[in-house]
C-alpha cells in the first residue's frame, strides 16, 4: 500500500513483488564512464577571466567594469549599490567591450566533458547546447515538486526510493488498483508514481488526477530513464475496464527529458473522464476503485504502425 | 443542421469510402461560436441501466417495446420521423443521405484542415450492416466544458436486449500511438446525445487527435483513422 504526498490516493499492488535491485553498477550508462583529461590552455585562463568575482556563473555582454578594470557581469551590478565588489570605488557605467570581443573568439569543451561528451563550442553558443546535450545529468523524475535533483539513472532510482518513498517493482507487467474514497473532492492535480525495472532499465508509470479544461479526468502514462533514442526500443500499454467495455492505450514511453507536466499536457497516455473511471469501478460509483493493468515489452513502432485496419468489406 | 452530402472534395484529400469534410462556407464565423455543454447526469442512469441486465422498467416491458416506434437516429437535424426499423433505414438513406456500408468490420477516414474552427458540435453517421442486423456509427467533435474532443460509438437498430448480445470495437491511432475501445452498443431507444454525454464510446481530446495525426503532416490538419468491428 502506498500514499503519496497529499494521502488522497492509495494504490494496491496485487501481483507483482517488490523486490529492491542492489546491483545498480552494471546498468550505469556508459556516457559516464568517458572521461576527458583537462588541459591547461589560453582558453582556461580567458576562461577564468570571464567567470564573475561575485557570483562566479559566466559573463555574458553587457560585461562592466568598475575605473580601476575590475570586471563584473549585469546581474550583479544590480546588487552592488555602485560600488566595485573588488575595490570598493564608485562603479560608473563603463562597459568592458573588450573582453566581449575576446570571448566570441574563445573555444570551450561543453561543462560535461567528464560525463562524455566530446564537443567544442564557441562561448557564446555553449550555454545553448549544454542545456540540451545528451550527456547531461538526468532531473528528478519526481512528479511533485520542481525537485531540483540531477545525477544518473542508477543515482536517480535510489533518489526516488530513499528520498521521495516511491514504490520499486521488478518486471515488465503491472497490475495497480487505485483507491480514492471520495473521488468528489479531488481539486488539485494529484498523482502517483512506481517505478518499474526490465529489460535492464527503468521506466516510471505515472498516474494523475486533474482537471482538463473543467472536466475532470484520470491519465496513466509511461517514462522511460534515459534519452527520447532509447525510449523508442520499446511499446507499453495499458487497460482499463469492466462491465462489458474496455479501453486500451499503446505507446511509446517518453524520456524523463521531457518533463512530467509536458507530458501529460500533451494527453499522450490513457485518459479517462471521471464518471467513467467511476463506471468501471463498479459498485455504487461513489468511490474510485480503478483497475490499471499493462505491460512493457521492446519493440520499435514505426510512424504507420499505430493502427491495424481491418479488411475493407464491400 | 448540417446534411453531410458527397460533394466533391478537393483533389489533393485522398479519397476513402467515408470521409468527413468541412469545406470554407462551412466554417462558422467567430460569432457563431457556441458551446455545448454536457449534463453528467443523464448518464448515470444510463449506463447503470446496463449493470443490471434483469432490473428492466416497465418501459421495457417486451409487449409494448414491439409496437412502438423508434425515433430517428440521424442527430443532425432535429428529425422527428419515427417509425420501425426498415421504414427508418429507407429515410435515412433516403431523406438524410446516410451511407451503409455491408460487413462487421470497417475503417473510415475523418479530415479536417482547421479542426481549430470547429467551434460547433458536428456530427457524421454511417450505418452498418451485418449479423442480419443495423448499427449506427457516430462519429463526433464537440466540446466537453470547453476542452474540445472527438467521440465515436455504436448504437443498434434495436432494442436494448437485443444490443447487449453485440459488442463492438473502435480503434483509432498513428504517430506509433493506438487507442482502442471495446463496448456494447446502445440501442437507439437511447438518444445519440444521451450516449454522448455519458462518453460511452472512444473518446479523445482534440490535442491527442492531432498527436495522432501528426505522421507526415507537417501543417496541423486532423486526419483521424478509426477502424472496428461488430461481433456477437
Amino acid at each position: 500500500m502506498v500514499l503519496m504526498e497529499t494521502d488522497t490516493i492509495e494504490c494496491a499492488i496485487d501481483n507483482d513483488e517488490i523486490h529492491l535491485n542492489n546491483n545498480n553498477n552494471k546498468f550505469s550508462s556508459t556516457k559516464s564512464q568517458g572521461g576527458a583529461t583537462v588541459v591547461i590552455s589560453p582558453a582556461t585562463s580567458v576562461h577564468e577571466l570571464l567567470e564573475c568575482p561575485v557570483c562566479t556563473n559566466s559573463m555574458y555582454p553587457p560585461i562592466h567594469q568598475c575605473h580601476n578594470g575590475h570586471t563584473l557581469c549585469s546581474t550583479c551590478k544590480t546588487r552592488v549599490n555602485n560600488r566595485c565588489p573588488t575595490c570598493r570605488q564608485e562603479l560608473g557605467d563603463i562597459r568592458c567591450l573588450a573582453l566581449e570581443k575576446v570571448a566570441e573568439s574563445l573555444e570551450l569543451p561543453c561543462k560535461f566533458y567528464n560525463l562524455g561528451c566530446p564537443e567544442i563550442f564557441p562561448y557564446y553558443s555553449k550555454l545553448k547546447h549544454e542545456s540540451l546535450c545528451n550527456f547531461r545529468p538526468f532531473s528528478c523524475p519526481y512528479a511533485g515538486s520542481d525537485c531540483p535533483v540531477v545525477g544518473d539513472n542508477t543515482f536517480l532510482v535510489a533518489h526516488l526510493r530513499d528520498d521521495h518513498k516511491v514504490d520499486m517493482h521488478t518486471g515488465c507487467t503491472f497490475n495497480h488498483r487505485y483507491v480514492k474514497s471520495n473521488p468528489r473532492e479531488v481539486e488539485n492535480a494529484t498523482w502517483m508514481l512506481t517505478v518499474f525495472h526490465c529489460f535492464g532499465q527503468y521506466f516510471c508509470l505515472h498516474f494523475e488526477a486533474f482537471q482538463l479544461g473543467m472536466a475532470p479526468v484520470y491519465m496513466a502514462f509511461l517514462r522511460f530513464m534515459g534519452d527520447e533514442e532509447d525510449a523508442r526500443n520499446y511499446t507499453y500499454s495499458l487497460e482499463v475496464g469492466g462491465s462489458g467495455r474496455k479501453l486500451t492505450w499503446e505507446g511509446t514511453p517518453r524520456s524523463i527529458r521531457d518533463s512530467h507536466r509536458k507530458v501529460r499536457d500533451s494527453h499522450d497516455g490513457l485518459i479517462i473522464q471521471r464518471n467513467m473511471a467511476l463506471f468501471f469501478s463498479g459498485g455504487e460509483r461513489k468511490e474510485l476503485k480503478l483497475r490499471v493493468t499493462g505491460r512493457i515489452w521492446k519493440e520499435q513502432q514505426g510512424p504507420d504502425s499505430g493502427v491495424c485496419i481491418p479488411n475493407l468489406s464491400l | 443542421m448540417y446534411t453531410y452530402k458527397n460533394f466533391s472534395p478537393p483533389l489533393s484529400l485522398h479519397q476513402l469510402p467515408c470521409h468527413f469534410m468541412i469545406s470554407d462556407e462551412m466554417e462558422p464565423r467567430i460569432t457563431d461560436l457556441q458551446i455545448q455543454s454536457v449534463c453528467t447526469n443523464q448518464m448515470s442512469s444510463a449506463i447503470y441501466h446496463y449493470q443490471y441486465p434483469n432490473d428492466h422498467t416497465e418501459e421495457l416491458n417486451n409487449e409494448n417495446t414491439e409496437k412502438k416506434p423508434y425515433n430517428c437516429p440521424h442527430s443532425g437535424s432535429k428529425c422527428n420521423v419515427t417509425g420501425d426499423i426498415p421504414w427508418l433505414l429507407l429515410h435515412l438513406r433516403n431523406d438524410h443521405n446516410i451511407e451503409m456500408h455491408d460487413g462487421r468490420s470497417f475503417s473510415h477516414r475523418y479530415v479536417h484542415h482547421n479542426p481549430k474552427h470547429l467551434h460547433h458540435a458536428t456530427r457524421m453517421l454511417t450505418l452498418l450492416d451485418c449479423f442480419g442486423r443495423q448499427f449506427c456509427l457516430y462519429f463526433e467533435a464537440f466540446h466537453l466544458r470547453k476542452t474540445p474532443m472527438y467521440i465515436a460509438f455504436v448504437q443498434f437498430m434495436g432494442d436494448e436486449e437485443e444490443a447487449m448480445s453485440f459488442s463492438y470495437s473502435l480503434e483509432v491511432g498513428g504517430n506509433g500511438r493506438k487507442l482502442t475501445w471495446q463496448g456494447v452498443p446502445r440501442s437507439i431507444r437511447d438518444s445519440h446525445k444521451t450516449v454522448r454525454d455519458s462518453q460511452d464510446g472512444l473518446i479523445i481530446t482534440r490535442k491527442l487527435a492531432l498527436l495522432f495525426s501528426s505522421d507526415n503532416n507537417s501543417n496541423k490538419e486532423l486526419k483521424l483513422k478509426v477502424s472496428g468491428r461488430v461481433w456477437r
